[in-house]
């Protein structure tokens, strides 16, 4: 847990691994919110700015429960909850210090998936590959918000960058 | 203030011992112990007594293998093993051939439990004919990874066959229907687990004679406080250090998880450097604590280093190759296993290499999974003195990058696009899909490299950008977005 007992700016946990053990491990790493105690977060959790997480493993307990590598209260996210092993290469997160700032800054590798009606969600993220999906008609299946750029793009770029939305890809350039 | 001779009592020899000029020394019991110090305690009688700190090995009079046998034999309880430990000082003994050694291997009869050794091992050349298979809890140290070496005789033998100088650990062997386990079973699966297998500060040395393969040191048995440090491996013709499972025939007999680190290793010769697998992703990652200081010097096609594991951090890592043909390190070749959640910081190349690095497009499953996925690397770069080709060459998303020097490159997972899928990807390569910061507005006709199609272009001074702030490039142009 970061940030349960007190602020916890500005850290960085490098390949941590969450096992079956007796437990199992439910979240390899949870980052708590101070205004939305969660779990075993609680009210005396600190501000979490500036951490950087790399090289995260959540091994469930082989199929019959699931754990994540990474819970976020801060901004509601799970990425990769899974009854077998999962994982996140990168999951960077920075602040909100900026009052004009609707959300944090963050960037991860992992986008993980809506796991359930109102439960953390995944991860936006930024993807390549040469498909192309046909605008607001192929599904896209990652968090809304994810980006995805077509690196054979031609047409004068109107099959190029797409934003998962609604669960169809949708065009930036037009 | 007194000091004191080796004695070696067992066989009767006067003790001698200097005393301190106001006090003469006690005619106490005699030390009987092989090998150990006598020192003086200070109670009355004075008297000369067994020092149990260390064993002197040099009075066995043996060649070194046998007097590190001979010595964990006589102090550790034998095959019961029920001592509270022994460190051995072998830096005494001159005849440092084993060829005529009754125990080629020095732990080769001896159970890893219930106790621990040290051996400290002299400056000069130890010729070795069989493989060292180091029982559990035992360290041998050098005094320097020049001045200490072990060389591999050409009749170099294992009982496992693999050709390994030295094994951390090992299965259970039977010799004269007896059977002897190195490393204790796990009562939760049965398995060979050593704790506490230490090599560090000595030099193993290959021989690299023609037709002779060898390999430095192998790890499929010890897990948790083993680790390998302060290590030179020349003239090394197979695999310098082999980090992984041991699982013949699907079946598992032993793990090398939460081992390590591995650091300030130098690798010489003309096989594969380092290899890191694991058996597969269902079965368990082989994480381990990182390798940290690594320079391969090899010739081999088609990899130096094969990383083939998960939960694999490798640091500070210089590459010298000698061909175009020569990948540095080769992740996600081996179809049987996977390399997920991996951190490589500070690649860098030296000598002529096809790719630095080399990401394989291999896939295993239905539906079909990379082999690679989550993988960071952090500042990959060519050496002033390298014709190394690609800095990073990535099957999975079809992406070469010759940068001189990549800052961070992470490949993430699969992203649906419809019945197909492309690769969550990050990348501070302009040479590359990327995200891309600036002050300057691009109009609407500024060019852009084909192989930028798809990065954003975000301009952050708003009166150059008061109409447009973010491009795409699409078409060798940067198109306007919003």
């Amino acid at each position: 847990m970061i940030g349960s007992q007190g602020s916890a700016q500005g850290n960085v946990l490098i390949n941590v691994y969450g096992g079956p053990g007796n437990g199992p491990v439910t979240n390899t790493v949870h980052i708590c919110n101070p205004i939305k105690p969660n779990g075993n977060c609680g009210n005396s959790s600190g501000t979490v700015t500036d951490l950087a997480l790399l090289q995260i493993e959540s091994q469930g307990n082989r199929g019959s429960f699931s754990s994540a590598p990474i819970l976020d209260d801060l901004t509601s996210t799970e990425p990769s909850s899974s009854p077998v092993n999962a994982y996140v290469g990168m999951y960077v997160i920075g602040n909100n210090n900026n009052t004009q700032a609707p959300g944090y800054s963050r960037f991860a590798s992992s986008q993980g998936a809506n796991q359930y009606p109102g439960g953390p969600s995944g991860v936006p993220t930024l993807a390549i590959g040469t498909a192309v999906p046909t605008k607001n008609m192929t599904p896209c299946n990652p968090t809304p918000g994810t980006l995805y750029a077509n690196t054979a793009g031609t047409q004068g770029g109107s099959n190029t960058v797409f934003v998962c939305q609604s669960g169809k890809w949708h065009a930036f350039i037009m | 203030m007194a000091t004191a001779k080796r004695l070696k009592t067992g066989l009767g020899l006067l003790v001698v011992l200097l005393g301190t000029s106001s006090r003469l020394l006690a005619q106490g019991a005699a030390p009987t112990a092989v090998g150990q110090n006598a020192v003086v305690q200070q109670i009355n009688p004075v008297a000369a007594i067994n020092a149990p700190a260390f064993v002197d090995a040099s009075v066995y009079q043996t060649d070194i293998c046998t007097a590190i046998a001979d010595v964990l034999m006589n102090w550790t309880g034998g095959q019961g093993g029920n001592s509270s430990g022994v460190v051995i000082d072998a830096r005494g003994v001159s005849s440092l051939d084993c060829n005529q050694s009754s125990y080629q291997n020095p732990w080769a009869n001896l159970n890893g439990s219930g106790f621990t050794d040290t051996v400290l091992l002299p400056a000069g050349t130890i010729k070795i004919y069989q493989t060292w298979t180091l029982i559990a809890n035992t360290r041998i140290i050098g005094e320097g990874p020049n001045l200490t070496t072990l060389q591999a005789a050409s009749s170099l033998t294992s009982n496992n066959g693999d050709g390994d100088m030295i094994d951390m650990g090992g299965q259970p062997v039977i010799v004269n229907g007896t059977t002897y386990y190195p490393c204790p079973l796990n009562p939760k699966n049965g398995i060979a687990d050593c704790t506490g297998v230490v090599i560090e500060h000595l030099g193993l040395d290959g021989g690299a004679r023609s037709g002779f393969t060898v390999n430095g040191i192998g790890n499929n048995f010890s897990e948790e406080l083993s680790y390998v440090n302060d290590v030179t491996l020349t003239h090394i013709a197979g695999t310098g250090l082999s980090v992984g499972v041991s699982c013949p025939n699907n079946s598992c007999a032993g793990y090398s998880s939460n081992s390590g680190p591995y650091s300030n290793i130098s690798y010489t010769g003309t096989g594969v450097c380092l290899n890191i697998v694991e058996k597969n992703p269902t079965v368990g990652t082989n994480s381990v604590r990182g390798f940290h200081g690594l320079t391969c010097s090899t010739s081999i096609i088609p990899a130096a280093i094969y990383l083939d594991g998960s939960n694999t951090t490798m640091e500070d890592i210089t590459i010298i190759g000698s061909s175009s043909s020569q990948d540095g390190i080769l992740i996600g070749s081996n179809t049987n296993a996977a390399a997920r959640a991996d951190a490589l910081r500070n690649i860098r190349s030296g000598g002529s290499l096809g790719n630095l690095i080399h990401i394989s497009g291999n896939t295993q499953g239905q539906p079909p999974q990379p082999d690679v996925s989550d993988v960071t690397i952090l500042n990959a770069s060519q050496g002033p003195q390298s014709s190394t080709n690609v800095t990073i060459r990535d099957e999975l998303t079809n992406t070469t990058l010759t940068d001189a020097s990549i800052g961070m490159y992470v490949l993430g997972e699969p992203v649906t696009v419809g019945s197909s899928s492309g690769y969550s990807r990050f990348t501070t390569s302009p040479n590359s899909p990327t995200w891309l910061v600036g002050t300057a507005s691009l109009g609407t006709t500024s060019s852009c490299p084909a192989n930028g199609t798809g990065s954003l272009y975000t301009c952050t001074n708003s009166s150059n950008c008061s109409s447009t702030t973010l491009w795409a490039c699409a078409s060798q142009k940067w198109i306007p977005i919003k």
